[in-house]
């Protein structure tokens, strides 16, 4: 008996070993993918910035690849105008389906609601673009004026695509509320809405901070969608009507030309290590919120 | 606290968002209320390094493109810009054109196959071909294809993609060889000839028997095919313009396999069907902003 108990045992330590490692190499390969790329973008990008200079690089409004002039301020702030309007535009919609869904849908109603959001998140981001450009770009066009390729229908389209990000964390965080709280608040003689908006959604705050945050990614790194329909051009914008060129779009747009180990080459990947760089920037300011939240 | 000032930064950024919106309209409005019917002229470009844009810039005489047009990354993209925006105007490989829009003519000339060859049409670059003597000598394959490529099938073929072929008529047929030729081809070179090169490449192989996979091909740019064909690492290369004299010096022959039309397109509303060259360098320098300076 004795014997066949230290044996099962044995077996079971076998099984936990294997299991152990096989945690280990899956955690190594997640982590040496990251440590590869981040290796790859800044190693790769060092020609082009020592032959630009960094400060050049970072601030001067001129691209011209043909002439050796590399500066991306345009597309910094391409990138930036893109990404607040998109969150203007986003966030209160995706925000206030987010607790409807959550607290005024009814039944029968959500059944269909809740699939709608997951199509929406399935559409590649190409048909985003394609739509872009066939529907808002005249659009804006036509009732505003313009090139109609510009920071609003960009603003438009990745504002539409960021929602379903922000709906469906936003759902799940002010679900996770506990019940106590909506109950507690009515009995103190709180309109529902009170409850919801003074009690539920306080609650539910990192939660939803963190949706916008997601979507905020989701903005920054778009790039198929938002070569279609962003105008590229590498000047800075008098209006939201003009276009712009963002850090994705100047990537993808010139990349399939580059001659290999050249300077322009290695000035798109800084263009990447920029981005890079900004997306931790973004991790970190949020970090440090919830960090002071808390 | 807090509440109030979430709630002030709100209204400012709609305010913003408002006036910015209310502020272009009205300039619009200005520019169309100067009787024209199409307007305010909109620039379309294609990106840094295409083959077109490169050939456009050039053939016109522009010396750099204005930062104010807007780039398309295709020339998918240029087509709906321009057919959907009235006072567009933009450019494309004259194989690419559709009825969406109109092209309008150079100097009164109208932008066909017949008028490239007899060079009345003005904006048209040469598809080419180079490659070492020696190359061709001791590569059986590469030398079969430009058999295939000067045959009447293989002009078929670029006439097909669009292009513009002076031989069609008088080429002789292609003659499969006896013995299936062995060797492998890399090719490199032009972004704008690459397309075409892979469906001469399809068609070969379905003619001779060659397995596709003897085959590779490399786009980079007319330069680097330039150079990669003068230093070996390119059996042959593809150049989207004339073959440069430094070039050739490297000991490159060269071969013209067809030519190419740039096609000026405007919206099919815009009345204006013709444009001289000198007026296209000012459209493009932003010397015009209206379509009413140019009489339409």
């Amino acid at each position: 008996m004795a014997e066949e108990a230290v044996r099962k045992k044995v077996k079971g330590d076998w099984k936990e070993t294997a299991m152990k490692a096989l945690f280990i190499v899956a955690a190594a390969a997640f982590i040496a993918a990251l440590l590869v790329i981040c290796a790859f973008i800044f190693v790769q990008s060092v020609p082009a910035l020592k032959e630009v200079g960094v400060f050049e690089f970072l601030f001067s409004d001129k691209w011209n690849p043909g002439k050796g002039e590399f500066g991306i301020a345009t597309m910094i702030v391409g990138s930036c105008y893109v990404t607040a309007g998109a969150l203007v535009i986003g966030v209160p919609i995706g925000f206030l389906t987010a607790i409807f869904m959550a607290r005024y849908c009814p039944r029968p109603l959500y059944r269909v609601l809740k699939p709608m959001t997951n199509i929406l998140a399935g559409i590649p981001s190409i048909v985003y673009g394609y739509f872009g450009l066939r529907v808002i770009v005249p659009f804006i066009r036509d009732n505003f004026g313009g090139y109609g390729q510009s920071i609003l229908a960009c603003s438009i389209v990745l504002g539409v695509m960021i929602l379903p990000t922000i709906i469906s964390v936003s759902e799940n965080s002010l679900r996770a509320v506990p019940k106590s709280y909506y109950e507690g608040a009515l009995a103190l003689g709180a309109t529902k809405e009170r409850a919801i908006f003074c009690t539920e959604v306080p609650a539910a705050k990192s939660g939803i901070m963190t949706s916008i945050i997601l979507g905020l990614g989701r903005v920054i790194g778009e790039t198929m969608a938002v070569v279609m329909i962003c105008g590229n051009q590498t000047r800075f914008p008098d209006s939201i009507l003009d276009g712009v060129r963002t850090l994705t779009a100047n990537v993808v747009l010139e990349m399939s030309y580059v001659e290999m180990g050249s300077v322009h080459e290695s000035a798109l990947i800084a263009t990447a290590a920029v981005l890079f760089v900004f997306i931790l920037i973004i991790t970190l300011l949020i970090a440090l919120i919830r960090k002071s939240s808390r | 606290m807090k509440k109030i000032l979430m709630a002030i930064l709100c209204v400012a950024l709609a305010c913003g968002i408002g006036a910015a919106a209310v502020g272009c309209g009205g300039n619009n409005g200005g520019e169309n209320g100067e009787g024209s019917s199409a307007g305010q002229i909109l620039l379309y470009t294609r990106e840094d390094g295409s083959g077109t844009r490169d050939a456009f810039i050039e053939l016109v005489g522009l010396e750099e493109m204005t930062d104010n047009a807007a780039v398309c990354n295709g020339t998918n993209v240029v087509l709906t810009s321009v057919g959907g925006a009235k006072g567009a105007i933009g450019y494309i490989s004259l194989g690419s054109l559709n009825d969406t829009v109109k092209a309008v003519k150079i100097g009164g000339v109208e932008a066909t196959a017949e008028n490239i060859i007899n060079d009345t049409y003005k904006l048209s670059r040469p598809f080419n071909v180079a490659y070492k003597a020696a190359t061709l000598e001791s590569n059986d394959t590469l030398k079969d294809f430009m058999q295939f490529i000067s045959s009447k099938e293989g002009q078929k073929v670029i006439v097909d993609y669009g292009c513009v072929s002076e031989t069609e008529d008088t080429a002789p047929a292609y003659v499969k060889p006896a013995t299936a030729p062995t060797s492998e081809v890399k090719i490199g070179g032009s972004t704008s000839v690459g397309p075409l090169m892979e469906k001469l490449v399809e068609a070969y192989c379905k003619a001779s028997g060659v397995a596709s996979t003897k085959f590779t091909i490399t786009q980079n740019g007319s330069g680097a095919g330039m150079t990669g064909a003068g230093d070996g690492s390119f059996d042959l290369g593809m150049a989207s313009r004339a073959v440069k004299d430094d070039e050739l010096a490297k000991g490159l022959t060269a071969k013209e396999i067809a030519l190419d039309g740039i096609a000026i397109i405007v919206n099919k509303e815009n009345t204006i069907d013709n444009l001289t060259l000198e007026q296209l360098k000012k459209i493009y320098n932003e010397e015009y902003s209206n379509w009413s300076e140019l009489g339409a």
